[in-house]
């Protein structure tokens, strides 16, 4: 019997070149040099460099908003200029990007008539986005009052109106306070488990760690390393126990006596340290009180997102 | 069309958001409206010069407004990034821009309508030379500060956009004074509906609306490339050179292929400028006027051609 044939990937490049000209049609900055990238479908991916090493390039020619100099690039087995394949993208860039003078309500209806999406489905999903980004006791303020981090909750509910395939996330949890940046992630993981492919880049490499299934890291236009998370930092030449701490001090000295002697090196005993999100989101949690001020998400995921409700296709 | 429509709908709805436009329009009415007074002393000849230099208003401001809010709208958000968004959208460029250029030039049809309501009205005020009908006029003044503190109103009580109250309550005030006129007989037993309004400037007021038409579409695909102050200036070349294109030109007609070029390719302002057939009491032929709603789609559909040409070999950055 033989395997079903692996998806195609969802971003493929080939020795990706870009590279800006001047005015007088002069190259002026190589951003891109020969990149092999690719994006399997599923797979939470994270793009990451310093700033000015080309990841927003990429991420804008995946888009085709700019166009390669050289190479190939596909994106969900098209190009990048289709418009079809556009329909299952998501995007959201890294500057919220939105008109000041709509209120988010008026911003998700507008994007959800880009999409085509049946009056009925859009009103629906809209709702749900606005509870879910926590943004429904200001759904009809114009957005220009927003802070960044409202404004940035409703570039990200613009970018799954369509109930991705691809999600593009540009520095996602920019802006957000820590609440709004572990609700990002809780996202991510939920679209990757649902299948859907997930690109990010972002500077917060503790995020990314959290996350992400397969990162590749950009510097200077060239492609470092690209590969599975855990290959990639999986240390071989050291190992690991963790173990409850002994009540006893002297069962713990006689176990490291233990190690002493079968490896014939002197083990490193430490505590394991608590992450800081979870300490903050535990503390916050206690302490919430009705008629708190701020975006508070008043559901976890919209359902639709979280593959809840059947809907007919646009 | 789902895109292309949402896109012309808030084309539409950010050009008249833009305080340039309440500006454009609030000069382009009150300029109109107040004609009849600026020009009582001109021999008897006031009507004529109150709706030439209305319908010449109409033109000017129309184009102008036209350029600027179409390099605004597609320019402008090219550079703010919201060009980016809506195109890493199922939206093709050409859709983009055909959008952004009937958005525009739906604002500005009410715009047209105003202004042809305000020269209605003005032509009326100032038909009786040294006197001024206020049952014309009253109407046409009262619109403006009407408008304004409507505007003030809905902005204070319900946080809406002032330009934009603003230049709709213009655009539904004229119209509707003009109403109010046209049931009110000219004084001292004068005509009654519809003998009491110069009907006729209609017609030519929407051929004098149609360069605005063009010039959104023009601005549209030069804004493409060129910053908005650049769009605004080569579209006030061109159609400047447009209208003197004729007199110009025409001479070396038959000598010089660059002049025959130039006139088949520079818009012909003076196609859209027929008050010397007002004057001989013919008024604008329907024919004449189909052909010109035709020249004018046709040359804006061919700039829009080019621009999505262009369009489609830019990156966004």
């Amino acid at each position: 019997m033989t395997a079903p044939p692996a998806s195609p990937p969802a971003v493929r490049a080939e020795k990706l070149c870009k590279t800006f000209l001047d005015f007088w049609r002069r190259p002026r900055v190589e951003a891109v040099r020969g990149v092999d990238l690719e994006v399997p479908s599923g797979s939470v991916f994270a793009l990451l460099g310093p700033n000015g090493s080309g990841k927003s390039t990429i991420v804008k020619m995946v888009l085709g908003l700019l166009f390669p100099t050289s190479g190939t690039l596909e994106v969900l087995g098209a190009s990048p200029r289709s418009v079809e394949a556009k329909r299952r993208i998501g995007y959201l860039p890294e500057e919220s990007r939105l008109y000041p003078q709509l209120t988010p309500r008026e911003t998700l209806e507008f994007h959800a008539r880009l999409f085509g999406l049946p009056r009925a489905v859009a009103r629906r999903r809209i709702g749900e986005l606005l509870a879910m980004t926590g943004l429904e006791h200001a759904r009809d303020r114009a957005v220009g009052g927003f802070s960044k981090g409202m404004a940035r909750r409703v570039g990200l509910a613009q970018a799954l109106l369509n109930d991705p395939d691809l999600v593009l996330l540009d520095e996602p949890s920019s802006g957000l306070d820590p609440q709004g940046a572990r609700q990002i992630k809780d996202l991510i993981l939920a679209l990757g488990a649902r299948g859907k492919t997930v690109v990010l880049t972002s500077h917060l490499l503790a995020d990314v760690e959290d996350v992400c299934s397969r990162i590749a890291i950009v510097f200077n236009g060239v492609l470092l390393a690209q590969g599975a998370l855990d290959d990639l930092l999986e240390r071989r030449d050291r190992t690991c126990l963790s173990f409850p701490t002994p009540e006893d001090p002297a069962r713990l000295e006689r176990a490291v006596g233990g190690v002493r002697r079968a490896l014939g090196c002197e083990p490193e005993v430490m505590h394991p340290r608590q992450a800081l999100e979870p300490y903050f989101l535990e503390l916050v949690r206690r302490a919430r009180t009705p008629g708190a001020t701020g975006a508070v998400p008043s559901a976890p995921l919209a359902p639709y997102l979280a593959g809840g409700e059947k809907e007919k296709d646009p | 069309m789902h895109a292309f429509g949402a896109i012309a709908r808030l084309a539409a709805l950010e050009t008249v958001r833009r305080p340039v436009c309440l500006l454009v329009t609030l000069a382009t009415l009150a300029g109109t409206t107040l004609m009849p007074f600026f020009l009582h002393y001109t021999l008897g000849d006031a009507p004529r010069a109150v709706r030439d230099s209305a319908l010449a208003l109409l033109y000017t401001g129309g184009v102008l407004l036209a350029a600027w809010s179409a390099a605004e709208a597609v320019g402008g958000e090219l550079r703010r990034g919201t060009a980016a968004l809506a195109l890493a959208k199922p939206v093709g460029r050409g859709a983009y821009l055909a959008g952004k250029a009937c958005g525009v030039a739906l604002a500005l049809a009410g715009h047209a309508a105003a202004s042809v309501a305000a020269t209605l009205l003005a032509v009326r005020a100032g038909a009786v030379e040294w006197h001024t009908d206020w049952t014309a006029a009253g109407p046409a003044l009262a619109v403006a500060p009407l408008a304004l503190a409507w505007a003030a109103w809905r902005n204070r009580r319900h946080g809406r956009p002032f330009a934009s109250a603003a230049c709709g309550a213009l655009w539904i005030g004229y119209p509707l004074a003009l109403a109010v006129a046209a049931c009110r007989a000219e004084p001292a037993g004068g005509a009654g509906f519809p003998g009491n309004l110069d009907w006729a400037i209609v017609p030519a007021g929407a051929l004098a609306a149609l360069p605005s038409l063009m010039a959104a579409a023009a601005a549209a695909a030069l804004a493409v490339r060129l910053n908005t102050v650049a769009t605004v200036s080569a579209c006030a070349a061109v159609f400047s050179l447009g209208l003197v294109s004729g007199p110009l030109l025409g001479a070396h007609w038959d000598a010089s292929f660059p002049a025959r070029a130039a006139c088949a390719l520079l818009p012909d302002g003076q196609a859209f400028w027929l008050t010397d057939a007002l004057d001989a009491g013919r008024g604008v032929p329907g024919g004449y006027l189909a052909g010109a709603v035709a020249y004018a789609a046709l040359w804006a559909g061919a700039c829009l051609a080019l621009g999505v040409q262009a369009f489609r070999r830019s990156e966004i950055p």
